[in-house]
Parts: structure tokens; sequence; C-alpha cells
């Protein structure tokens, strides 16, 4: 009781004087903190050798943030960085792929025969689970174990804070910060690490913005599904010499249109959603330092690459059960999966896409990686055709584009399909790891949902437009 | 007159009867502070709601002695008074809890007040308070009532009464109505800033930034005039207006300058005494990067408005 009273009449004081002292207190405080701290640097630290970093520094800033190099500049260490890691990636993950799909999925088949495992299990483990897994580690690890290395390498070498700098105006008439630049190319890799990276920001709304934006980002998972749909759709309509130009431009046209859409759905959040949010600016730009190269590769491994690959393989081994379980569970004469693709096709074909697409993008959530292999294995289930895939509920791609083509018009598609099945690639809800994440970050049920639900609106809007237009034409 | 009406009966029919008695209070209360005299016809004027409500709430009033009726103008009592107070403290506590808080914009910081007064309770009002340190003002310059219902008066004239050369503080821009406080803003005035009147010229002048007035915006604001041999600050300027090459002192933040922006501000070294110089600019002209106590630290256009400074002599290190 004592104590109590004690405190009591303690915090009494503090609020009289709090009173007394008025409001110009915080001010005084920090300056008199800055006056004693500069009083007892100047006595104690000594100054070696600061001029001339300071000088070379300066230099280096003229370059990169200047009104004729900056741009160039930061344009071809993006290229150079997104270069490495999709032709990089290929190799390691080919190695991958021969390792677990090839190799160890045989060899888990055969040993389940060997032992007499029931279908059903041996079906479910390594055809379900297994095979999903293998999966997502095969196409995710190599560009991640690319992608983040460099991206950490540009942070502590000091460049990263020079882009913000350079492109804040941009970002600044959409209501959201130039770190968002940042965040923004992390999701180039992945938007579950360019969720994480807006911890950098330290505004609640502009990290916010930065967090609900993010996945408008074309990550590592989606640019396979682009490259292989602008390849054998886009790329066909025009004469051999122009394919691969007419192609690579569709796959850039779609990386670009997200890049749009996350400036114009940050303005639109800003206005609406976000507009009670406190916002504030600050940009320190620290000195440049030399990279520790091995350092930051282990903590880029350690942080970011297998956090990532974590959270996507505990999202993964269920999806890929499922896939399995809806292919072959069977209500009446037909599975699941045929039951819900007869429920959606509808509407699919109304915005342009079909039921095999529309669960495709359901069961996939766990990881935009499995989208292609998903649709091909339902489009051989139900299409009229055979000689492809290796049984119900069982993922597979295909070595040749043609046959891939092939597979995919048996399915019914035309261009409009290849075309919204790019768009929707683009604007959908975020994977199941993302959706985590922003819900770890912003600890909101609330801009959770808005950031998983809101694209997969806007998907539907475009891809109904689109269509419209389409059969009008 | 008619889309008034029409909107009243649409939207206002649910409104609850005890946010009209409090609107009339304080509508009479700020009429009592003017010394202009009420009735039934300005407050019908004044306020939103249709007759039968305004009427029925007069009644109310009067019948639980929160005000009189005398000689065609109706008077505050003590009760009715009290009340008023409070609703006052209650809608500016709040707009300074918005201004520090939050991210809403300056202009729409009155009109979320005027609904807020009437949902909080006299308890939250207070635990806000406290944990805003318990203001003296509100963010446009109002003092603030305090718990036992004190309400100081604000000081200083209008800025429309001013008609010789003086060196003013400003101490208060009326937030109502929306259209000249926001031709206000526009200026780019702050409060707590100096401003310099010369009629010879006829230039108001705050902070090295020249001030356009409408006749209206004069009357909206408040200002201290400060006498001669009171300390004048001289040659203070925002920071927006330090060219590339000059060098400055800081001599604080505006008053403008508030909440989290203000903390990351001063965490950063933006204190009076630091020296400040610009190193470089973006090349889409904005942020502009400054040197500051050998940091580096880019700042928006709209931040170093924020900010102020006295420029020195190049050679003076």
């Amino acid at each position: 009781m004592d104590k109590d009273s004690a405190i009591k009449s303690l915090l009494e004081e503090a609020a009289e004087t709090r009173w007394e002292i008025g409001q110009e207190f915080h001010d005084k405080l920090s300056e008199s903190i800055y006056q004693n701290a500069a009083h007892i640097a100047d006595r104690t630290v000594i100054k070696e050798g600061q001029k001339e970093n300071f000088n070379i520094d300066r230099t280096i800033d003229s370059i990169v943030t200047s009104p004729i190099w900056g741009f160039p500049i930061m344009f071809c260490v993006l290229a150079v960085v997104l270069w490495l890691t999709i032709i990089g990636s290929n190799y390691p993950s080919q190695f991958l792929a021969f390792l677990l799909l090839d190799n160890a999925y045989e060899w888990l088949r055969a040993f389940a025969i060997d032992l007499g495992t029931p279908w059903w299990l041996s079906g479910f483990l390594i055809d379900g689970v297994f095979l999903s897994l293998a999966w997502v580690i095969s196409v995710m690890l190599p560009p991640m174990a690319i992608f983040f290395p460099l991206f950490t390498i540009l942070e502590d070498l000091g460049y990263l804070p020079r882009i913000a700098f350079n492109l804040d105006a941009l970002f600044r008439k959409s209501g959201a910060h130039g770190k968002q630049a940042l965040t923004m190319s992390m999701g180039f890799g992945c938007n579950a690490a360019g969720v994480i990276a807006t911890r950098i920001i330290d505004s609640p709304r502009e990290r916010l913005i930065a967090i609900i934006t993010n996945n408008f980002s074309l990550c590592n998972g989606r640019w396979p599904t682009q490259i292989l749909l602008g390849t054998i759709f886009i790329g066909q309509m025009v004469p051999d010499s122009y394919q691969s130009l007419v192609s690579t431009a569709s796959v850039i046209g779609v990386a670009l249109l997200g890049i749009g859409l996350t400036f114009a759905s940050s303005w639109a959040l800003s206005k609406t959603f976000l507009k009670g949010e406190v916002s504030s600016f600050t940009l320190e730009l620290p000195p440049y330092r030399k990279p520790r190269i091995l350092q930051t590769i282990y903590t880029s491994l350690i942080d970011r690459t297998l956090i990532v690959l974590w959270r996507a393989c505990v999202f993964a081994a269920p999806a890929g059960a499922v896939i399995w379980l809806v292919c072959n569970i069977t209500i009446g004469d037909t599975s699941i999966a045929n039951h819900l693709i007869y429920l959606m096709d509808n509407f699919g074909l109304l915005i342009g896409l079909n039921g095999v697409i529309l669960l495709a993008y359901v069961l996939a959530i766990p990881a935009n990686e499995i989208v292609i292999p998903t649709i091909l294995m339902l489009t051989v289930m139900t299409a009229p055709i055979t000689g492809y895939g290796s049984g119900d509920g069982v993922m597979f791609e295909l070595d040749s584009l043609g046959n891939t083509h092939e597979v995919l018009v048996a399915g019914g598609w035309t261009l409009l399909t290849a075309i919204n099945v790019m768009l929707f690639s683009l604007i959908h809800n975020p994977c199941s790891t993302t959706i985590y994440t922003i819900y770890k970050e912003t600890n909101s049920v609330r801009w959770t949902t808005l950031a998983s639900i809101g694209p997969v609106i806007l998907g539907f809007i475009v891809c109904f437009v689109v269509a419209q237009i389409y059969y009008m034409l | 007159m008619g889309i008034k009406n029409w909107l009243n009966t649409l939207l206002l029919k649910r409104v609850d009867q005890s946010i009209i008695e409090e609107d009339v209070l304080k509508y009479l209360y700020k009429n009592e502070e003017k010394n202009k005299t009420s009735n039934f016809q300005s407050i019908n004027n004044e306020l939103v709601f249709s007759e039968e409500q305004i009427d029925k709430s007069i009644q109310q009033l009067i019948k639980n002695q929160s005000i009189v009726n005398s000689n065609q103008s109706l008077l505050l009592e003590e009760k009715g008074r009290t009340a008023a107070i409070k609703l006052i403290r209650r809608h500016r506590i709040y707009e300074k809890y918005l201004s520090e808080k939050t991210g809403f914009s300056k202009s729409s910081w009155h009109h979320k007040a005027e609904e807020m007064e009437h949902a909080l309770t006299d308890e939250e009002v207070n635990l806000m308070s406290k944990e805003l340190g318990n203001p003296q003002f509100d963010p446009h310059g109002d003092p603030i009532p305090t718990k036992d219902g004190q309400l100081p008066k604000l000081k200083g004239i209008s800025l429309s009464k001013i008609e010789h050369n003086c060196t003013v503080k400003v101490l208060h821009i009326e937030d109502e109505p929306k259209r000249v406080y926001k031709s206000i803003i526009k200026q780019g005035l702050h409060i707590g800033s100096i401003m310099t009147i010369n009629f010879t010229s006829s230039v108001y002048a705050t902070e090295g930034h020249a001030l356009n007035f409408n006749k209206k915006d004069l009357e909206n604001i408040t200002v201290q005039v400060l006498k001669e041999e009171e300390e004048i600050p001289k040659g203070i300027v925002r920071l927006s207006l330090l060219k590339k090459g000059e060098k400055a002192v800081i001599t604080g933040l505006s008053s403008e300058c508030r909440g989290i922006n203000r903390r990351r501000l001063l965490d950063l070294g933006f204190v009076k005494g630091s020296k400040i110089s610009i190193n470089m600019v973006s090349p889409l002209s904005d942020p502009t990067a400054y040197l500051i106590r050998e940091t580096l630290i880019a700042l928006r256009k709209e931040q170093t408005d924020m900010i102020l400074i006295k420029k020195i002599n190049n050679d003076a290190e």
C-alpha cells in the first residue's frame, strides 16, 4: 500500500511538472542532448581520413544522382540483377528438377511399389505432398538464392537509398515513400520478401501502402508463366522473325502494367482506406561501404531465402495433398475436381478464362510456381486428349512448347484465354506465404483481407472487360 | 434551402435529440462570446436541423434550466454554459488528437471533430488529453478548456484591425468557414510564426515568404503585436529558401510540425544550433539531401517549410 501511494504521488508530481514545463519540452530536451553529445565528441573523438572518404562519397553521389546518369545507372543495375537471376537460376533449377522430380520421385514410387504400399497412400504422399514440395523447391530456391544476395550486396554498398532518393518524387505523387522503389524491386524476386522488406519504411501509412501493393510486382513464381504464354500464344500471332521480339514485349508489358497498377493503387489507397494513418518522411543516405560479400551471402540466405522457402514449403505440402485428393476422391461418378471445374466454368468463360484455370488458381494459392503444372494436369484430366501426363492429381510440365500449346488448345484455350491468364497471373491474390507474411507484418486482419481480396476482384474486373472487348472485336 | 431541407429529412431524421441540444448550446455560447444576442431565428439560420427539431430542443433546454428565454432572446444559464464548455473541450482535444496522432489532412480536422464531439465521453477525452500531455491549445491556436471547465480567453487581435507597420506573432487561424480556412493555409501561414507587416509596400511576410491575403482571410487570423523592446528574432527564413552552396544554422521547428514528424526531425538532429547545408538535389528536383551533423538526410519540400533557419556567412566556419 505504501509503495502504491508513493508511486501515485510520484505520477501526480510528474503530471504537474509536465503541465508546468509546457509544450516546448521535447524540443529543449533533444537540443540539450545534441549539445552534450557534440561537446563530448569534440573533446574525445579523433577524426582521421574522414575528409577523403567524405569527398569520395560526394563524388559518387554526384554521379549516381545526377540528372543525366542517375536513371540509366539505376535501370542498368536492375536489369543486370534480373538477368542474372532469371538466366543464372536456370541451371541449378534444372539440376534440382533432375534430382528431385526425375530421380528421387521415380525412386520413391518404385520403393513404394516394392513395399506394397496401397495406391492411395503412395498417391497421397508421393504424387501429392512430395511432388508439390519438390516442385516448389526446384523452381523457387535457385532464383531466390541468387536474387537476394545480389540485392543485399547493393544494400550493403549503400546504393539502394540513392535509388529511393532518385525516385521519391514519383512515389510522392501517389502518396507513397521513395523506399517503396526498393520493396517493389524486391517483390520482383518474391512478394513475401518484398513485404518483409517494407520494414525499412518507418512511416506507418506509406509502409501499409507498400505492403498492400507489393503483389503487383511480378514475382519469380509468375515470370515463367508469363514467358511460357507469351511465347506460345502471343508470339504465334506474328511472323517467325518477330516472334521473340513480340513475346518478350508482351512479358515486359505485363511487368510494366504491374508497376503502373502499383502507382495507381498506392494513390487510391492513400486517398481512401489509409487516409487517417500517420504519415511522415525521412530518408537517411548512409556513407558508402565496402560490401562484406561472404557475410552478406550468409545472412541473406538465412534471413531471407530460407525463411521464405520454409514458409512456402509449409504451405505447399498440404496443397499438394489437396490437389491429389480433389482429383482422386469421387462423388457420384466424377472427381471433386471435375465437379468444381463444372461449377466454375460458366463464370470462368464470362471473364475469358475457364473452370480449369480458376480451380488451378484456387488450388495453387500456396505457390504461383505450381499454377501451370496444375492447369496442365487438370486439362489433360478433363479435355479429350490422351498421351500426356501420368495420372489424375499428378502435376507435370512438358519439355516441348508445341506439346504444351496442343494440350492447352485441346482444353479450349484461345488467344483471349492466354491474354487473360497473363493478366490474371499479375492481378490476383498473393500466394499464401505472402498473405501470412502480410498478417505477420501488419498484425491486422483488416489490412490482410484488403491485400488478399482486393487484387482478385480487380483481376476479375480487368479480365471481364478484356473479354468483352475481345468478343466485340 | 430546398435541397438542405430535403437532405435533413432524409439524413437527419434519426439524429439524436441530444446532438441538436448540444449544438444549440455551443451556438449560444459562441454568440455570447461575441456579445451577440441569439433567438430562434438566428439558430435556425445557423444550424442544419429542421425547425421542429430546433424548437423541440430549445423547449427541452428551457425545461431542464440550461437556458432561459428573456425578451425574445435566448440566454445561457450556468448549467448550459458548463455543458457548452465541455463540448468545446471535447472538440478541441479531439482536433489536437487528430493533428498529433493521425494522418488526416489539416482541412478535415474540424469536420471530423464536429462529429466526434457528440460521441466522446468526458472520461475518454480526459484520457486523450493525458495521453497528449494536457495540451493548452488546439492545432488552430484556440485555447482548450481545462478539466474543471475553465476556458481561457484567446488573446490578441484580428489581423484586419492592424493598420500600422509592425511585427506580429500568429496566434490563431479560424477554421470556419472551410473555404476561407483553405485559402489561408494555401498561403502557407503557420501558427506561431512571426509575420512582418509593411503598409508602404503593402506586404505581409513571414519566414522569408510574401503572403497575399483576401480581406476575408484577414478577419480570420488572430495575431499578437510584438513590442519594440521585446526581442524580435530577425533574418529567420524557412529551410526551403536555402540555396545550394549556402550555409545556415537551424533556429527551430515550426509549431505546425507535429506528432511523429516533429519527433523524427528532432531525433535526426534538426534542433536549434545545428549547422545545415544542401548536399545534393534529386534528379526529379524533390527531395533534397541536407548535410547535418555529418550525416546526409533527404527531406521533401513540404517538410523544409517547417524548419526555420538563419543563413550564416560562408567564411565563418
